[in-house]
């Protein structure tokens, strides 16, 4: 088989089907989108299309699917724990999992002091000394930058539910996903601005001051996604970089999509960063996500001394 | 989706890395001005045919997919060794793909042994990045063209064998539709060249044509034809154009340095370093879309200009935190730090500037217009 970036016909097929749930369920626009907030019945829906048993096939997680329906559900801005479940999936035992997986409760997981969606959450995880473990029950509501119904969360005393190390990866694959996903939207909503609307008797998109800002944000986010599918490859086939390049993934696509998020609100000028207008939704998030523990810092500092080459195929076991 | 190389192509790794071994002090790819030390490496490399490893076997070529140019030059720039010879690259290809079979029996088998070397003439003093406003008027007389012009910012003239010159055959507000391409002998009477050298170590050239003949037969494609074979023959070299493991190369230079003088374990280094990393594997991740494109025979347009963004980019950020984060003896002449930081500032220049990539990702890329 020849070297290829492209999709596999599984992942393109999760993606399709996904998309076309979202634009019926939240809306084709992303003016409409905005506004749509966590439900219950929704989430029920999404898990209803086996969402979630892409992260729970037996004791395989896939990891190429995961990020692929993350990305289009990051990209439709979809509300609730959707990283933080699918790194539950590694944590919880079977029984626990199955109503999770259903869609009929919720979970949430995190590292204290703040996990977004706990606040809608039947059973909240966090990441203490490397092990998981329950939350302690008496967390309180905190409102964030995000609107992710937050709370402020605390280890709990029960026993370990195992190791963090699956789960954590796994769960800054799905952050990685979901903001470049959310990031590339919100270039996409921007540049149709940036193609039609005039000013100085000329469209935006002809100074290269609103230009280049736009350009390079592709670029980053072409850099990022391909950085994600190859960390989720990577991890599907146990590659040994597998590590480095998630922790990669995490940090080029966050500040991929900030650099749209920032590019977007300039573009768009005053309605930019007004609450109703295109892009505050979606920039609240991403600059949640990309604050959230495990930090870029921490991803940083855990990249191993040979991360320059992660992405070399000499170096992928065939 | 697969990222890893097939056994054959594992197999070509180690046996390039084999090849290379002798050749590692020769350290071209940068300075890129011991012309006696490239012609040695580009006829060792002809004598195994790997200068037309993709080349169609009919015309003395392997045959092989893009993926194996994309090895030998990847291999060569972490050797710092050499670039991609103009000859074998947009060269050969553009014979290969426009060439009469006269031609193709003329330049190839050189080209291919690695003995004709030639250097580009396309920029003009009032034409550096906007080509399609060159001047350098070809005159048809009878059988020859009359040149009359000057060409500037060209890598290696002075010691190359041959000239790819960009000539206007068309009325002069022709544009790019008045343009051709012909061969020139670099050692032409009526044909000066000028060297000027560069803050990285090698050289541009200015060459002046004063009435300076070439044969008609030696024109490539069609008279007024060259815009459409300069696009196809850039398509056809972006794959090794910018090759990832030059940043890579540069990167790993860097923090060997900076350890060695005793700044490894200083917090701010390491962060640096980290973020620096995340760099090289950008670099390496639009190289592989465009090598993924090209095997698929998908145009990498984009693709190929934000892989040439992201290596300018990388190299500069790479250099420019060596002096940084360094201590005084960064600035000592050929010290990792100082050598990479005089070298880098040329990659956002030739080759379509940080400026022309950027644009090109926005029109073709995102469809604006700026």
């Amino acid at each position: 088989m020849a070297l290829a970036l492209d999709l596999g016909p599984d992942e393109v097929a999760i993606q399709d089907s996904l998309r076309r749930f979202c634009e019926r369920r939240l809306g084709p626009g992303s003016l409409g989108r905005r506004s749509v907030s966590f439900s219950r019945n929704l989430w029920l829906e999404l898990a209803e299309l086996g969402i979630f048993d892409l992260a729970r096939d037996g004791t395989v997680a896939r990891h190429q699917q995961i990020a692929a329906a993350l990305g289009v559900l990051g990209a439709m801005g979809f509300p609730g724990p959707l990283p933080q479940t699918m790194a539950a999936a590694m944590a919880l035992d079977e029984a626990r999992w199955a109503p999770i997986g259903a869609g009929l409760e919720i979970v949430s997981f995190g590292l204290a002091p703040i996990v977004p969606w706990a606040d809608v959450a039947d059973l909240v995880l966090v990441v203490e000394d490397g092990q998981v473990r329950q939350a302690a029950a008496d967390f309180d509501f905190v409102a964030t930058l995000g609107r992710t119904a937050s709370a402020r969360v605390t280890p709990g005393q029960d026993p370990s539910l195992g190791e963090a190390g699956h789960a954590l990866a796994v769960f800054q694959l799905g952050v990685s996903a979901y903001v470049e996903g959310a990031g590339r939207a919100l270039l996409e909503e921007v540049t149709d601005h940036a193609r039609t609307r005039r000013q100085f008797g000329k469209t935006l998109g002809e100074f290269q001051a609103v230009a280049f800002p736009l350009a390079e944000a592709r670029m980053d986010l072409d850099a990022a996604l391909v950085l994600i599918r190859a960390a989720a490859l990577a991890a599907d086939q146990d590659q040994t970089v597998a590590g480095d390049l998630i922790l990669a993934a995490r940090i080029a696509a966050t500040r991929a999509a900030l650099a749209s998020a920032y590019a977007a609100h300039q573009t768009y000028g005053a309605y930019g960063v007004t609450e109703q207008g295109p892009v505050a939704w979606l920039s609240r998030r991403i600059q949640e996500y990309a604050t959230q523990s495990p930090s870029l810092g921490d991803a940083m500092a855990g990249l191993s001394a040979d991360t320059a080459t992660s992405l070399d195929p000499a170096r992928w076991a065939s | 989706m697969d990222l890893s190389y097939s056994p054959a192509e594992r197999a070509f790794v180690a046996e390039v890395r084999d090849f290379l071994a002798p050749f590692r002090q020769v350290l071209q790819f940068l300075h890129n001005n011991d012309y006696g030390a490239l012609r040695s490496v580009y006829q060792a490399l002809g004598e195994r045919n790997w200068l037309a490893l993709s080349w169609p076997q009919a015309l003395g070529g392997l045959g092989l997919p893009p993926t194996f140019e994309f090895i030998l030059w990847d291999e060569m720039a972490y050797a710092r060794i050499a670039r991609p010879p103009l000859s074998a690259g947009i060269v050969a290809k553009t014979i290969i793909r426009y060439g009469d079979d006269e031609q193709k029996a003329r330049w190839l088998p050189p080209i291919r042994t690695g003995k004709a070397m030639f250097s580009l003439g396309y920029s003009e003093p009032e034409a550096g990045s906007d080509l399609a406003s060159a001047r350098l008027v070809a005159e048809r007389v009878g059988d020859v063209y009359r040149l009359n012009g000057v060409k500037i910012w060209s890598s290696g003239a002075h010691e190359a064998d041959f000239l790819w010159l960009l000539c206007r055959t068309g009325e002069p507000a022709s544009r790019s539709a008045g343009l051709s391409l012909v061969i020139v002998d670099l050692r032409s009477p009526s044909l000066r060249i000028r060297p000027m050298a560069k803050m990285g170590g090698n050289v541009f050239t200015e060459i002046t044509f004063d009435n300076v003949e070439v044969p008609v037969a030696q024109r490539v494609g069609p008279e007024n034809g060259a815009w459409t074979m300069m696009s196809a023959s850039l398509a056809d070299e972006r794959h090794v154009q910018y090759p990832p493991k030059r940043v890579l190369r540069d990167f790993e230079e860097v923090r060997d340095w900076l350890r060695d003088h005793g700044r490894g374990d200083d917090p701010l280094v390491r962060h640096r370093l980290a973020e620096l990393s995340i760099e090289v594997l950008k670099v390496q991740a639009h190289a592989l879309s465009v090598l993924s494109a090209t095997l698929q025979d998908r145009s990498a347009v984009v693709e190929a200009a934000a892989n040439k963004r992201a290596y300018c980019d990388a190299a500069q950020r790479i250099a420019r935190a060596a002096m940084e984060l360094g201590c005084a003896e960064a600035v000592i002449e050929g010290e990792i730090p100082e050598a990479l930081w005089r070298q880098s500032l040329e990659e956002s220049i030739g080759g379509g500037g940080n400026e022309i990539m950027t644009g090109i990702i926005a029109r073709q890329g995102l469809g604006l217009k700026p």
